[in-house]
């Protein structure tokens, strides 16, 4: 398990060179999230996680700078803009009741697959999770906490 | 259906909550009026800002079968297409309604007592939100302190116009002083009601 705070600002060297590309900026991740699908190096774009051999605690390795490639859609444009950011970002339950603030992520490194999300309110599995947005992260409100609220 | 595991909210709280999608997690309007049918008792729908300070009215209205949730923080919604812009007949009836807004009636049991005037709607927030009473405030009767404001359960029928309501007698053993001890009240009148036909 690899805590997204972690990676964030580690150095992407390419494999192909073994020179030094960048830093890794942030992650993109699919809808409804669960999983990174590509990584955002700073200053220059994105190359999808399929392009990443690796992700350490020392760097983040991409096959070779050739695939790096500017924003595809409207969503990994609002995500390079910062808009959908995890840190610090609102958590929502589908009740409308706000459970607290994101301060990490926890992902299995070999696959990008996201394992938890660590909130001020508490541990949410990633299958609780519904949708990553500019205002919110989205999650279903378990039955136990809609009974105790 | 348990009041352990149901929100009681005044309608007037939801004011300026986001509206927010449950697929993209944004928040894309925000409550500008709660919109209360009196003919129905129930509320229709919400009419909206955008977001901001400086948010303007938007002429998209939310209709109340379009609510996914309603929480403590924010209304949600499934897909930002829930949003009614060419709805003719709600944002119709939307207009019509506000004229006839519940906030301000008068409250008569029907034994000709005056009870006071509507303050705010009490929105009973459960699987099904669903009206559950209603703030009334100026009441001599009900309260000891002088305008002090209390809660009275809403009957599942009852008689409305512009300017009144109308609820049996009984409902003045069923008055709340708090919000919080209110839905066992409501729980407690609606069966006395079921009970006694």
């Amino acid at each position: 398990m690899r805590r997204l705070s972690e990676a964030i600002g580690t150095r992407v060297m390419s494999k192909a060179t073994a020179e030094r590309v960048g830093k890794l900026e942030r992650v993109v991740f699919d809808v409804p999230p669960r999983r990174v699908v590509a990584v955002q190096v700073s200053g220059k774009g994105l190359v999808d996680w399929s392009a990443v051999s690796g992700l350490g605690t020392d760097a983040a390795v991409i096959e070779s700078e050739d695939h790096i490639r500017p924003a595809a859609d409207v969503r990994e444009d609002r995500a390079l803009g910062g808009a959908l950011d995890w840190k610090g970002k609102r958590v929502l339950s589908d009740h409308g009741n706000e459970l607290g603030t994101v301060t990490d992520i926890e992902l299995d490194e070999s696959t990008g697959t996201i394992e938890a999300v660590e909130t001020t309110g508490g541990r949410v599995s990633a299958d609780r999770l519904l949708a990553l947005g500019s205002y919110c992260l989205v999650v279903r409100e378990e039955r136990a906490a809609a009974l105790a609220g | 259906m348990s009041t352990g595991a149901s929100l009681l909210l005044r309608a007037t709280e939801l004011i300026g909550h986001p509206v927010v999608t449950l697929d993209g997690g944004d928040d894309i309007a925000e409550v500008k009026d709660v919109v209360y049918g009196t003919a129905q008792a129930a509320l229709l729908g919400f009419t909206l800002n955008r977001r901001g300070f400086w948010g303007r009215r938007m002429k998209q209205v939310l209709a109340w079968d379009h609510v996914a949730a309603l929480g403590a923080h924010a209304v949600m919604i499934a897909t930002a297409g829930d949003l009614d812009d060419n709805d003719e007949a709600l944002v119709q009836e939307v207009k019509g309604s506000r004229q006839r807004n519940v906030i301000g009636s008068e409250v008569f049991t029907d034994r000709g007592e005056r009870l006071g005037e509507v303050t705010d709607v009490v929105i009973l927030v459960a699987d099904e939100p669903e009206v559950a009473g209603y703030e009334i405030g100026g009441s001599q009767v009900l309260t000891p302190r002088a305008g002090g404001h209390v809660f009275i359960p809403l009957p599942e029928t009852l008689a409305v116009s512009g300017e009144a309501l109308m609820v049996p007698a009984a409902v003045r053993d069923f008055v709340c002083d708090d919000l919080a001890g209110f839905g066992a009240s409501v729980e407690r009148f609606r069966e006395h009601l079921r009970s006694t036909g």
